[in-house]
């Protein structure tokens, strides 16, 4: 990724340990956030600065990486799934994580602490600036957070091994309400909690036009709230049916129709020899599945044995 | 699925579709370039995945489409 030109600054401020900042940052800006020490972890929380329901989407994020890393973007949430950030800048001693939620005050009384700093509670003291509650914080996204996963699902946390002066850019590609908080966690942040800096550049002509190119080219695969069937905020807490409502279930009933495929004799032995490496428990089942493994080249799916 | 008997021409598999496979399908029908039948493009794009995962086929050369 080419190296960008960043506008005037016109946010430059340091978050104490374990402390977090509301601060919106606009299409086109972006968003630095420094090492002072060194080997402190930051999570991140981002809300549509003009539609607080839309928000970060962790398990978005991670359908397409559980590492995003310098040139991955940052999406909202399924529902919308639209580009949010791009990671412009991020040093390789900077590891990201979006598999491993947010501490919270359960997790450490559980563990033994009495009241005891988690990133839950400091996301939401961050964001009632904006009359935001702690049920609007979501899971988030984990920057200088080294944790790591095995496939039987188990997870740890390794060194952070941050060093003072490394930096995370964040381009916005809508206007965003960031918020970062400064992980109140224990191993995260190799035991002591440090500073963190904020600064927000201004736009320029380049970093609008690439948030408006990465906006563009991604919006025939998102939704906006004009897109929705309900589209008003609930006022009420308590959950009763809407009557008369009937779900539209996407493509309801699933009907299927029999298409006959004639194939040759070394065609149908290599389908065969396919489903012995699992890829279907009939030919049909078998012809299908590679009908469409062969014609989704992006498709998620693990190589064939 | 019914699965027919190996005949000395070949056999005859017969596949389920469901609307949305079909969307797919009719999308690489109309690009034009695996054929005009149904049967053409899935037989192709099968012979498609076969060279993509090096699948042998003893008469790879037969072509029918």
């Amino acid at each position: 990724m080419q190296p960008m030109r960043h506008g005037r600054k016109r946010v430059d401020l340091v978050l104490r340990p374990v402390s977090g900042k509301a601060l919106p940052v606009h299409k086109g800006e972006v968003l630095r956030l420094t090492q002072v020490e060194g080997e402190q972890c930051v999570d991140f929380n981002a809300f549509n600065l003009h539609d607080y329901k839309e928000h970060l989407g962790q398990s978005s994020t991670r359908s397409h990486t559980w590492r995003p890393r310098q040139g991955d973007i940052i999406w909202t949430q399924h529902s919308r799934y639209r580009p949010m950030y791009l990671i412009l800048y991020m040093p390789d001693t900077c590891v990201t994580d979006v598999l491993g939620g947010r501490c919270s005050f359960a997790l450490r009384l559980r563990e033994g602490f009495g009241a005891h700093t988690n990133c839950q509670d400091t996301f939401a003291e961050a964001i009632g600036e904006y009359g935001l509650t702690p049920d609007d914080v979501h899971d988030s996204l984990n920057i200088f957070a080294d944790t790591e996963w095995d496939p039987s699902g188990n997870w740890w946390i390794n060194a952070n091994t941050s060093k003072k002066g490394d930096h995370v850019d964040l381009l916005a590609i809508m206007d965003t309400l960031a918020v970062p908080v400064l992980c109140g966690g224990i191993a995260s942040n190799n035991f002591s909690y440090k500073p963190i800096r904020i600064e927000v550049f201004e736009l320029t002509d380049e970093s609008l036009k690439m948030s408006e190119r990465i906006w563009s080219e991604n919006a025939p695969f998102t939704r906006s709230l004009g897109d929705f069937r309900i589209q008003e905020i609930r006022l009420g807490r308590e959950l009763r049916p809407v009557p008369g409502y009937e779900p539209r279930f996407v493509n309801y009933p699933i009907v299927k129709r029999t298409i006959r495929v004639r194939l040759s004799p070394s065609e149908h032995r290599a389908l065969r020899a396919l489903r012995g490496r699992g890829l279907g428990s009939t030919d049909g089942d078998a012809l299908r599945a590679a009908f469409i493994r062969a014609a989704v080249p992006g498709l998620q799916v693990r190589d064939l044995p | 699925m019914i699965e027919h008997d190996e005949d000395h021409e070949g056999t005859t598999v017969e596949v389920e579709f469901d609307q949305q496979q079909d969307f797919l399908l009719e999308k690489i029908r109309r690009a034009g370039r695996h054929g005009t039948t149904d049967e053409e493009v899935i037989r192709n794009v099968f012979r498609q995945f076969l060279r993509q995962h090096g699948t042998s086929m003893d008469a790879a050369d037969e072509t029918r489409s």
